[in-house]
């Protein structure tokens, strides 16, 4: 039975890719005829130039392929009547020009990992859709390796390379050498993954610069001058108190990952050491300094007594009330919290800056390369169809694609407020410091230094949104152009004012050793790092805990990772 | 009527007790108000942390949201089926399981045996995955019957029951068998009249259990459109805590964190629950009383 079925699939596929070869010219002419699709144009060209039986990433499929893909759904989806996943302008235009269409085989709510519990509890039921995206985190590359354990994923090395675009081929390339590895298996790429903004990541520290003037300071460069600003805002009848909550690091609004980062630490990652092996950033000594750091702002009353009983929603109350002038968060803050902050207080005039650490570098933590990844179930008859959509969309998402644009990004688009990816799959591969150079990008044509008409689309795109801000009567009445228009011209600001070193991990997902131990050493972590802060344990108590992590399984952990990462 | 005169002693005791149940009663009223407030408050107001217990920036905008929202209709429409299929399949299962399982081992042979079978399940619960697989051999995944057959048979109410049924003197039914009654006829006009109490307070556990259950429609579910009320809402209580990888993810989840929207839902949650309880609430203390005691 299975062996049939196995020869039944590469015949199929045998079949689809002699007929998609055969329609690659008359499709060439096709896609001419359109001017707006202008990557379709270049690919197009470059595929007639290859030999005949080179695969075009763009070609419409001979007969319609449909999928079945499961989907996340917000709880605020804003659809026009009558329309839905399956069916919208689109879909139909994929419909139209590839002929694929995706099938909704269920869909989940994209809170609460809801979506990765269906994934599970899909793959011991052993009945997958064709093609799923899956998130890196919480835990996205555990579950790529069980799906890939159980043969249920199909190996996309030769689809890849046969019907990527050029366009997708060379975005992945800006990612680095590596970015594949962690979804390539005994050599076989078993998944398609999308890169992340490595520099989401980056802490930045957010100051109220009205304030701030007011005292007669300077944006804080460092530890200290933040130090400096808290007493000084304290002495003005504010809150000389940092807003900070229960998840101290690798959190993306008020933790400590500024602290740690100025002293060149990495609690939570996994990463390179001095000697080129693979070591646990919680256990390093440069931890030690940071945590020295915080215990003494605790016990200076920097930070509140209770902070480990907040949530960052209770942290930020502070910065929205209009009593907290300085937080850790991240360049998207003007999304959250700021905007409850300027909509209670129209004085409010934040800013943000990455700090220099104690050795002057102004170090910051990373995350992953990937930050999701498409696979297509083993035996699905056409993966190059997925590949050719995964092409579009790549276009899409980088705002390539003109009536892309006009109906989901452009204001007053059919689906602009739709609140719901509308591509049947998608993938984003851009350059990791997209934002700091898109920022530069920006400026240079807001200063016109750059014609807006030669600029890239995104770049056009953003301007666009930065001058309707500017030109609007009341700059709060529409708060989501405040944090759309802020969120470049002020957000990304603060990654670009010092040269950031960013350490990426350079190890992530779970290990089967984890699974068991790391929890009883997360907690033993958390708890001795909360004990060092609030001053219950002295600093130097660091030291046996670096020695009982490691009795505790840390060294085995370490071990295993560094095996698995030596493959 | 005896009255009791009351000493002076009396009186500070009591005022003390009325003092400590005062201080209860608006521990647990003040979040409720608390949530009540913020649904009515301006959202900015709301994540500051500075409404009370009265609304700042008094507004119903979230209401009118709430009743355009296709989502929480179709959810709150799931949970009214769920509740009122599960009150009748569950009720009907529970009096015909409770019945014979309260006459003596002599009328019912092995009765030991098929207690000992729903004590069983109630030490050794399935776990998750089991349970999926069931559910979805069945091919209920996706339908109401997911939510409401699972459960079923509840094993705590059918002890429950069993204790009340045997709690009416035998004699009763002896009496109604030598004059010719059948079974059938002995627990539906002599039994089930006379345990009004507990039926109701089942019955009130029963709809409580269901319309506060999230976990089974998020494991059961197809679409998000099969999502119970509760299961909605669970999926609004977001923390803003996790890696967030890109700008899109952020707006995406910024929509659910309007805490005045979300507040607005919960107090909708509470409405049902809070209209039913008065009036099953005299039964409920009774019949539990009643219930528990086995003789």
């Amino acid at each position: 039975m299975k062996r049939t079925l196995k020869a039944g699939v590469s015949t199929s596929l045998l079949v689809a890719l002699m007929l998609s070869a055969a329609c690659s010219n008359s499709n060439n002419q096709g896609n001419e005829e359109s001017p707006k699709n202008s990557t379709a144009n270049n690919a197009a060209a470059t595929a007639t130039a290859a030999p005949a039986e080179k695969p075009d990433p763009y070609s419409k499929m001979p007969e319609l392929v449909e999928f079945t893909t499961g989907n996340t759904v917000s709880t605020e989806v804003n659809m026009p009547a009558g329309e839905s996943f399956e069916n919208n302008d689109v879909q139909k235009w994929f419909e139209e020009n590839l002929n694929v269409k995706p099938k909704l085989a269920w869909t989940t709510s994209d809170q609460n990992f809801a979506f990765e519990q269906k994934v599970n509890l899909l793959i011991a039921a052993n009945t997958i859709p064709d093609v799923l995206t899956i998130n890196v985190e919480p835990n996205g590359l555990n579950i790529l390796s069980k799906l890939v354990k159980a043969g249920m994923v199909e190996d996309l090395t030769q689809v890849y390379s046969d019907y990527a675009s050029p366009y997708l081929k060379e975005s992945m390339k800006l990612g680095g050498d590596d970015v594949f590895d962690p979804v390539t298996f005994d050599g076989k790429l078993y998944a398609i993954p999308s890169l992340s903004d490595i520099e989401t990541a980056i802490p930045v520290v957010w100051t109220r610069k009205d304030w701030l003037d007011q005292a007669g300071l300077q944006e804080p460069q460092t530890l200290d001058d933040v130090e400096t600003a808290l007493k000084a805002f304290k002495a003005m009848g504010k809150s000389g108190q940092l807003p900070t909550q229960q998840n101290i690091y690798n959190s993306d609004t008020a933790s400590f990952d500024f602290v740690f980062g100025a002293y060149n630490s990495y609690p939570g990652q996994w990463i390179k050491g001095e000697d080129g092996s693979i070591v646990y950033g919680s256990i390093q000594p440069q931890v030690k300094d940071a945590l020295a750091r915080l215990a003494k702002w605790y016990s200076e009353g920097l930070v509140a007594k209770d902070f480990m009983m907040n949530d960052s929603n209770k942290a930020v109350e502070a910065v929205a009330k209009g009593s907290a002038g300085i937080f850790d968060g991240s360049w998207w803050a003007p999304w959250y919290p700021l905007p409850d902050s300027v909509k209670n207080d129209h004085n409010a005039v934040w800013q943000d800056t990455v700090l220099n650490g104690e050795d002057g570098i102004a170090h910051a933590r990373g995350y992953g390369k990937i930050r999701s990844f498409v696979v297509i179930k083993k035996g699905f008859k056409h993966p190059e169809a997925i590949m050719k959509v995964l092409n579009v969309a790549q276009d899409a998402n980088a705002k390539k694609l003109d009536w892309y644009n006009k109906l989901t990004f452009e204001a007053g688009g059919k689906y602009t407020d739709a609140k719901m990816g509308l591509l049947p799959v998608s993938i984003s591969a851009k350059d990791p410091h997209e934002i700091s150079n898109r920022y530069k990008d920006i400026m240079a044509v807001l200063n016109g230094e750059k014609d807006v008409s030669t600029a890239e689309p995104e770049t056009q795109a953003q301007v666009k949104t930065i001058q309707t801000y500017q030109a609007a009567a009341d700059p709060f009445a529409d708060m989501a152009l405040w944090s759309g228009a802020n969120n470049f011209y002020v957000g990304a600001a603060g990654l670009a004012k010092n040269p950031v070193q960013q350490t990426l991990p350079a190890f992530i997902g779970t290990t089967d050793l984890m699974q068991k131990k790391k929890t009883a050493l997360d907690d033993l972590e958390k708890q001795t790092f909360l004990e060092i802060i609030t001053g219950k344990k002295t600093v130097d108590d660091f030291d046996s805990f670096v020695t009982k992590w490691k009795s505790m399984g840390g060294d085995e952990i370490t071990a295993e990772v560094n095996t698995i990462a030596s493959k | 009527m005896l009255t009791i005169k009351k000493t002076k002693q009396d009186y500070i005791t009591d005022t003390i007790i009325y003092f400590i149940l005062i201080l209860l009663a608006v521990t647990t009223l003040i979040p409720l108000f608390n949530i009540l407030a913020v649904s009515l408050s301006d959202s900015a107001k709301a994540t500051a942390g500075l409404v009370t217990v009265y609304p700042l920036g008094f507004n119903m905008t979230t209401y009118t949201t709430i009743f355009k929202d296709h989502a929480i209709l179709t959810a709150i429409g799931v949970s009214f089926k769920r509740v009122v299929l599960a009150l009748i399949v569950d009720m009907v299962l529970v009096v015909l399981a409770a019945y014979p399982l309260s006459r003596s081992s002599k009328v019912f042979p092995f009765r030991g045996v098929y207690m000992w079978i729903v004590v069983g399940t109630m030490l050794f619960g399935p776990s998750m995955i089991p349970m999926f697989f069931t559910v979805k051999d069945l091919h209920l995944l996706g339908t109401i019957w997911a939510l409401v057959l699972p459960g079923a048979v509840g094993q705590f109410y059918v002890i429950l029951m069993i204790n009340y049924f045997r709690s009416i003197p035998m004699e009763l039914e002896e009496s109604a068998s030598i004059d010719g009654a059948s079974p059938w006829r002995r627990l539906l006009q002599i039994y089930l009249p006379l345990s009004k109490p507990i039926v109701a307070t089942i019955a009130l556990f029963v709809v409580v259990n269901n319309w506060n259950a999230y976990y089974d429609g998020l494991i059961y579910s197809i679409n998000t459109d099969d999502y119970p009320l509760q299961t909605y809402i669970q999926q609004l209580v977001v923390n803003l805590d996790m890696s967030i990888r890109d700008v899109d993810q952020v707006k995406s989840l910024l929509t659910v964190s309007n805490r005045s929207l979300t507040a607005a839902k919960l107090v909708i949650t509470m409405v049902p629950i809070l209209l039913i309880y008065p009036f099953m609430q005299k039964y409920f203390i009774s019949g539990i009383m009643i219930g528990s005691v086995k003789e």
